[in-house]
């Protein structure tokens, strides 16, 4: 199975450099693309640098775009499957083969790499968003997902068209609960995530806010006639 | 608020709420800005229903009619989603002037 890393990086020149070399290291027999979302920080200079696979956007996109970029050149060169990997430091690359091997055993459309398959959510803020999520998803699709908001996934070439062709899709939980309300096969692999290795978090208190409203308005509502 | 206005609040909201639904079916929508339109046919139907709470907060803040209150805090919401949207486009304008520059200067090498 040939499978595509997709490394998303908007302005992550201090830690892209070490994500993808641990990324290389790892030997994970899979190929990688840095997708630069137009970054304002010296990315690009990094990709050049260390001679990184790379595509740049003139302008920054957002993460769907990115994402969408990545799944966009998968499909054009003839991947069977995609990942999507955090170009911030918080992905481990040697679970990769775990999954990818997951998802020839099962035939499963959609793996995700799961804090949350042997280990026991803690009760932090961001963990209570993570379980509201996961019981929307159960009570909308009948299934459970233990951890409906890791960034982890790997996607097979059914699932890779969908992101590639839809209109703000983009790589978020709301997503996978419509593919799973529409009969994709998911499954997890446990995994371990570390804390971000520099910058700032992306979610402040605000922006969890909002990004709690559009999840959860997303799933529960709006999926229905999507 | 007379049985009629109620009415066409009422009317007003299910309007909304068809048009959004079928706007996010043809992916003419995102789904951020659906809940800015989702939340406003909401409130119209409570106001509808319960016009009670029109009539309290017309009283606290010292509006002649509940009426009056409904249509100022229209304005308000639209006067913000209007400014809200300038900056959209301001930032839209800047992605599209990059993006042709770059594409042209392309070219040019």
């Amino acid at each position: 199975m040939r499978v595509l890393a997709i490394i998303p990086a908007y302005n992550e020149e201090e830690s892209l450099a070490s994500t993808v070399d641990e990324f290389l290291a790892a030997k994970t027999d899979c190929d990688y693309l840095v997708v630069n979302d137009g970054s304002s920080d010296g990315t690009e200079r990094v990709c050049r640098e260390h001679g990184y696979r790379h595509v740049t956007h003139p302008t920054n996109l957002g993460l769907t775009g990115g994402v969408q970029t990545g799944m966009k050149y998968a499909l054009s060169h003839g991947y069977d499957a995609a990942i999507q990997f955090d170009a911030d430091g918080q992905h481990v690359p040697t679970y990769i083969p775990a999954m990818v091997a997951e998802m020839e055993r099962t035939g499963a459309d959609i793996v995700i790499g799961s804090r949350f398959v042997n280990e026991r959510k803690s009760l932090s803020a961001r963990m209570l968003g993570s379980r509201l999520i996961a019981g929307i998803i159960r009570l909308t699709t009948g299934q459970a997902i233990a951890d409906p908001t890791s960034g982890m996934r790997l996607f097979n070439r059914a699932m890779m068209e969908q992101f590639a062709r839809r209109f703000d899709f983009g790589p978020e939980p709301d997503s996978v609960a419509y593919l799973l309300r529409h009969g994709a096969k998911v499954r997890e692999v446990q995994v371990e995530m570390r804390e971000r290795q520099a910058g700032e978090s992306y979610l402040n208190f605000a922006k969890s806010i909002s990004y709690m409203a559009r999840t959860c308005t997303s799933i529960l509502f709006v999926q229905w006639f999507r | 608020m007379s049985i009629a206005l109620r009415l066409s609040l009422i009317v007003c909201s299910l309007l909304i709420l068809f048009f959004v639904m079928r706007r996010i079916k043809k992916s003419g929508l995102e789904i951020t800005d659906s809940i800015f339109w989702l939340f406003i046919s909401a409130a119209l139907i409570v106001i509808a229903v319960f016009p009670q709470i029109a009539y309290w907060a017309a009283g606290l803040l010292g509006f002649d009619a509940p009426a009056n209150f409904v249509f100022c805090c229209g304005i308000i919401v639209l006067l913000v989603r209007t400014f809200a949207q300038d900056q959209k486009i301001c930032q839209l304008k800047k992605r599209l002037m990059t993006l042709v520059q770059e594409e042209a200067l392309r070219n040019v090498k």
